[in-house]
């Protein structure tokens, strides 16, 4: 067996479901091959860490540092309601104004639409009009010249 | 104290009792933390982010669940989620990486040499560490509560919630998998 070999074969030594047979090749070659053997035993080294049990010891203080951040956490929690609050706050004034913006724009709009209307019809009223009280003035004049020549015929 | 007095008093926000109940259970609480986490600092602030929640939803425990039980769940739902945060955020802080050539490349793991370790055990330890945070977090969340935490199989199915068998093949899974990604450690480093 080479080293390509025995790497190759590792995994299932590591598992322990290799055949008997392979496992004594594999046994003599981690004998003989100083390179292969070190590889073996920085992985046994570590599958070893596997079983040993890795404890914290007690912690000082442990309480007090727990207290003092659900008071922390509190703390952070109505600081975040306060900004959100006046976030909300914030915004629902930008919003009522935009609102009150659009409102008055609107008002403006159709105020001055109607103006403009009635002013049209105002004016082409008042044209309509004065174009009649233009006639009749000229009916008249021409009446009261027609009269006067005519009183003046009569005359 | 029995628990479950101690857990009804907690219940009506009771300060003594939860006191008594976090000087009784911290070492629990904080040790599966950092089996999962394999950090120090890591542990502590979830285990306490554990202690905080049983406060905060200690009216939600059925009375007829064990204790220890409901504990594990807890703490090992908790370190999940902070992986599965952190790992998220590896993702977006380490995107040369993601793009890079080398996908394999070992993440470091964060242990600290204690008095008495060599450098040969701190390796050791580096290596395992790497391969239980690669495993499938199911695998590695089995094989930590049953090598760290010395617990039976029966016992894991009920923190987890699954059968008993289903924790055997996760074990067994999770142990083969970790022999290739050990090797695989060692031939790169
Ligand atoms: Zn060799």
């Amino acid at each position: 067996m080479n080293c390509k070999e025995f790497r190759k074969s590792l995994p299932l030594y590591l598992d322990g479901e290799i055949n008997p047979n392979k496992k004594k090749k594999l046994d003599i070659h981690l004998d003989s091959c100083a390179e292969c053997s070190l590889f073996y035993q920085k992985i046994s080294g570590s599958l070893f860490q596997l079983h040993s049990k890795k404890d914290i010891d007690e912690q000082a203080f442990y309480y007090t540092r727990l207290k003092q951040r659900m008071l922390n956490k509190v703390q952070q929690e109505s600081f975040i309601h306060s900004a959100l609050f006046k976030k909300s706050l914030q915004l629902s004034t930008y919003f009522a104004s935009i609102v009150i913006a659009v409102f008055i724009g609107i008002l403006i709009g159709s105020g001055s639409d109607k103006l403009q209307y009635s002013d049209i019809n105002y004016d082409s009223k008042d044209y309509l009009k004065s174009y009649m009280e233009y006639q009749y003035l000229n009916d008249f004049e021409l009446e009261n010249k027609e009269n006067i020549l005519l009183t003046d015929t009569i005359e | 104290m029995d628990d479950k007095i101690l857990i009804d008093k907690i219940a009506q926000k009771d300060e003594k009792a939860f006191q008594l109940f976090v000087e009784k259970y911290q070492s629990l609480v904080l040790n599966v933390c950092n089996n999962i986490l394999n950090n120090y600092d890591d542990a502590m602030d979830v285990s306490q982010e554990v202690f905080i929640k049983i406060y905060n939803t200690i009216d939600q425990f059925r009375g007829d669940a064990k204790v220890k039980t409901w504990l594990y769940r807890i703490s090992v739902n908790n370190s999940l989620n902070y992986l599965r945060s952190r790992k998220k955020q590896k993702w977006f802080t380490n995107l040369d990486v993601l793009f890079s050539d080398d996908k394999d490349s070992i993440e470091p793991v964060d242990s600290e040499l204690k008095p008495g370790e060599n450098i040969e055990q701190e390796e050791n330890k580096k290596a395992l560490y790497y391969a239980l945070r690669k495993l499938p977090e199911k695998q590695n969340i089995a094989i930590s509560l049953h090598n760290f935490e010395d617990l039976a199989y029966n016992e894991i199915s009920e923190i987890m919630n699954i059968t008993v068998s289903e924790v055997g093949v996760l074990i067994n899974r999770g142990k083969k998998k970790l022999h290739k990604l050990i090797l695989k450690y060692y031939e790169n480093n």
